[in-house]
């Protein structure tokens, strides 16, 4: 079982240019900021889901649609109470609930879930070779921009690592979920130990292996995969160009 | 003309250690030589290696002297990076050595590093994966290849970039046999190609294809040259951990003074010297079990991703007290059976019972007390500050009263030889401690049964005897033993039951002697019976080890 985000299909979105996407990647973050209300902001979330299938994203939005459904819903939670209205709309015993703080908690609950879709897709169509890639070509230098993605390459390997301790200990009689909230921090001791244990032999390892194969022996690289820029990139980022365009100016107006 | 490589007199400790690591060590490999580095658990091969490859003291720090020369230049300035092109290292743990999101990719990456040509890489890329067979792999992600292949991948990706000299630190020790045959047969195409290797092995069997030995023992080399010499003499082998080859174990028990290399060999020797076979000594059948049926599995199917099936129609029973061993290759669903015999996993169709109750209504809770399991890798479960917290954790967790938890975990740790370590932490033990530490944390819970999942892999022959001699002592007290393994030697020589898998199915079932009788069956499985099994075949004798076999065969007086 992969626990990685990358699907390698070779379709549109994964065959632009590493730079492209991580430039695409940065402007799909501009266009929610300009939406204030649902219905500013629910057409490029629309956008950006089907944009999500499109680039077969669907099996790792099921892996996260928990975490999207939590930030909706914390959203409209804090900022119901954290956001000033005047039109109330509901009454619970003492708690008024306006309608503008209501809805300014929709708004940026999907505002959070569009910056979600859009890595979601970043992340199934780019290995992270060619994130590292990118990152260097955006003049971060190479040593520091695998150090950056290394975290996406070893969490998978991280959760692997904890899942089968999680089953070791059970098998000494663990149970995870006993007693009140200190006995149940106490209960992951375990499970936290052995992980960071692992985590920290494999870094070593890795360093090691790392260091055999000549990382870091020069600045300069050569890169086995090619990218060529193509029509892809340019359509790309005009969609979002356009998207940003036309939420600004319904904002404008 | 000078060595390819050459250690003068180094010496080295590890940080925060008393002891030498290695202590005035000259080791030296020749251009086009094949080196066989062997010895104990801490004996210092694997710091030889670090030191050859400059990995220490760039790496572990600690005191060092000496001198190591790569092509008679000094290497103490330089950086392991520098030094890659030069020297390659393939490590045991191949899953800390790749990284990438395809077999491409991580070929590339050493090359992208040296900054070599697009097209250079391309076409070494080409070569390197027809040498070591995964020509048909290059768009597969690393993790979805099997054990072997990733170790094969883990050596293409220092090939890729020249190395003059290979160093492989116990690349086999998680391999099953075929994947060891593999990987040795490529590392034996190299120094017939004029490449340099020193490999650092348990396998006996495997060492005397090389063009020779160095024995370690406490940070010095006891023992210098040719294979035949070296590993001729069973009792100087086992001293230094390894287990002597069986021909050569064999020929010296009969006080003969060949040293063959093949079976086939050695049956040409015996034939001239005129021995034949007679019967198998009497009494050497451990008696089979008449207990009642304890774990019952009826045709149970289970897959992890839809459409692959693991296990494909498993039925067996096992009975209480018996010694079983499942057998087969990496990947055969060993592990994943019985993972459903304490309901950590539900199986998809089929079920399990103990002692005629549905496992999955018992619960994996209340399983851990009656199925006691010891897992491959005991880093993954020891997490205590000292021995006595590591055992009392379970006991604690199964609510033993805390008068009982001191008397349980005396006795279990005295089982498992380990009385009087009690305020040590686990983390300092050898490997052969840890995992008889996993062994006590298991065995103070007094469960019925002990599943061990590879529980020699990793250790030295003194080791893995002790660790199998401690599981004959349990299984005659009474518990029933179930081991999983890849190593036909254990099997033949401790299980009194083996059941072979093969890709999720039961291929063969029933007692060692029967199972290793039938080479065509075995071979099924790409497992080999080991070479006394096969040598007692010719003669019409299903023998399973060396002693036997010696006893089983006479001089026929003329």
């Amino acid at each position: 079982m992969s626990f990685a985000f990358y699907n390698p299909t070779g379709g549109f979105f994964e065959r632009v240019h590493p730079v492209s996407k991580l430039i695409s990647l940065i402007a799909a973050f501009v266009p929610p900021f300009f939406g204030t209300e649902p219905v500013e902001i629910l057409p490029y979330f629309a956008l950006l889901f089907f944009a999500a299938l499109l680039a077969r994203a669907g099996s790792n939005i099921v892996r996260v649609y928990k975490l999207m459904i939590i930030l909706f819903v914390m959203s409209i939670v804090l900022w119901t109470f954290f956001y000033k209205g005047q039109t109330p709309v509901y009454r619970i015993g003492p708690l008024v609930i306006m309608k503008e703080s209501l809805l300014y908690g929709i708004t940026i609950g999907i505002r959070l879930n569009c910056f979600v879709l859009a890595a979601i897709i970043f992340l199934t169509c780019t290995p992270i070779e060619d994130f590292t890639y990118g990152l260097s070509k955006l003049g971060i230098p190479f040593v520091v921009s695998f150090a950056l993605t290394l975290a996406f390459r070893l969490t998978p390997l991280f959760i692997e690592t904890g899942q089968a301790i999680v089953i070791a200990q059970r098998a000494r009689g663990l149970d995870i979920d006993s007693g009140g909230i200190l006995r149940r921090i106490r209960n992951y001791v375990p499970i936290i130990v052995p992980v960071l244990a692992s985590g920290l032999r494999r870094a070593d390892q890795l360093s090691v292996a790392l260091e055999s194969r000549g990382f870091g022996k020069s600045k300069k690289r050569s890169v086995v995969s090619e990218f060529p820029v193509t029509w892809r990139d340019y359509t790309l980022m005009s969609v979002i160009f356009m998207a940003g365009a036309l939420m600004g100016l319904y904002r404008l107006a | 003309m000078g060595n390819l490589l050459s250690c003068k007199d180094i010496s080295f400790a590890y940080r925060d250690s008393k002891q030498l690591a290695l202590d005035n060590v000259d080791f030296s490999i020749d251009k086009g030589e094949f080196v066989g580095i062997a010895g104990a658990a801490g004996a210092g091969k694997s710091t030889l290696v670090r030191c050859a490859s400059g990995i220490v003291p760039k790496f572990f720090k600690g005191p060092f002297s000496g001198e190591v020369l790569v092509k008679c230049k000094p290497i103490r300035k330089k950086r392991v990076a520098e030094l890659a092109g030069t020297i390659g290292t393939v490590f045991q743990d191949f899953e800390a050595q790749l990284f990438s999101t395809n077999v491409r990719r991580e070929l590339a990456f050493g090359m992208e590093n040296l900054c070599i040509d697009r097209e250079t890489m391309l076409r070494q890329i080409d070569k390197i994966t027809q040498l070591v067979g995964l020509t048909d792999f290059t768009n597969r992600e690393p993790q979805s290849l099997s054990g072997g292949q990733k170790q094969r991948l883990a050596l293409a990706s220092i090939l890729c970039l020249n190395p003059d000299l290979l160093l492989c630190d116990e690349p086999t020790t998680d391999l099953d046999p075929i994947g060891k045959n593999d990987l040795l047969d490529i590392l034996d195409r190299l120094v017939d190609s004029g490449n340099s290797v020193g490999l650092v092995e348990h396998d006996t069997e495997r060492l005397i294809r090389t063009d020779r030995i160095i024995i370690m023992r406490d940070g010095r080399i006891v023992a210098s040259g040719k294979p035949t010499e070296i590993l001729s003499d069973p009792k100087f082998c086992i001293e230094n951990g390894l287990f002597a080859p069986q021909m050569f174990a064999l020929f010296s028990l009969l006080s003969l003074s060949e040293h063959p290399l093949s079976v086939e060999a050695a049956k040409e020797v015996l034939d001239s010297r005129g021995f034949i076979p007679k019967a198998i000594p009497e009494g050497a059948e451990m008696p089979e079990p008449g207990g009642s049926p304890l774990i019952t599995a009826e045709d149970v199917h289970f897959s992890y991703t839809p459409n692959v099936p693991v296990l494909q129609g498993v039925s067996l029973e096992i009975k209480r007290g018996d010694f079983v061993c499942l057998l087969g290759q990496n990947g055969s669903g060993k592990t994943t059976m019985v993972k459903h015999f304490n309901a950590f996993l539900k199986s998809t169709s089929g079920r399990v019972f103990f002692e005629g109750t549905p496992v999955d209504e018992i619960g994996p809770a209340k399983m851990g007390r009656k199925i006691g399991f010891v897992f491959q890798n005991p880093d993954q479960m020891l997490f205590a500050a000292n021995v006595f917290q590591e055992v009392a954790f379970g006991l604690r967790n199964y609510g033993i009263a805390e008068k009982d938890i001191t008397r349980k975990i005396s006795a279990s740790l005295e089982a498992v030889g380990l009385d009087g370590k009690e305020e040590v932490d686990p983390f300092i033990m050898t490997k052969g401690e840890r995992q008889k530490l996993a062994v006590a944390c298991i065995l103070a819970c007094e469960p019925e049964v002990l599943i061990l999942d590879e529980p020699t892999t990793g250790l030295d022959a003194k080791e893995q005897i002790a660790m199998m001699e401690l599981l004959g002592k349990l299984n005659r007290a009474g518990h029933t033993i179930i081991i999983i393994t890849h190593s036909v030697q254990v099997a033949a020589a401790y299980a009194r039951r083996v059941i072979l898998l093969e890709s999720g199915k039961i291929i063969g079932d029933g007692t060692a002697r029967e199972i290793f009788s039938k080479p065509d069956l075995l071979s099924r499985t790409n497992l080999i019976a080991p070479p006394c099994v096969r040598l007692g075949c010719m003669y019409g004798l299903s023998v399973l080890t060396v002693s036997e076999l010696a006893e089983s065969i006479e001089r026929k007086v003329r």
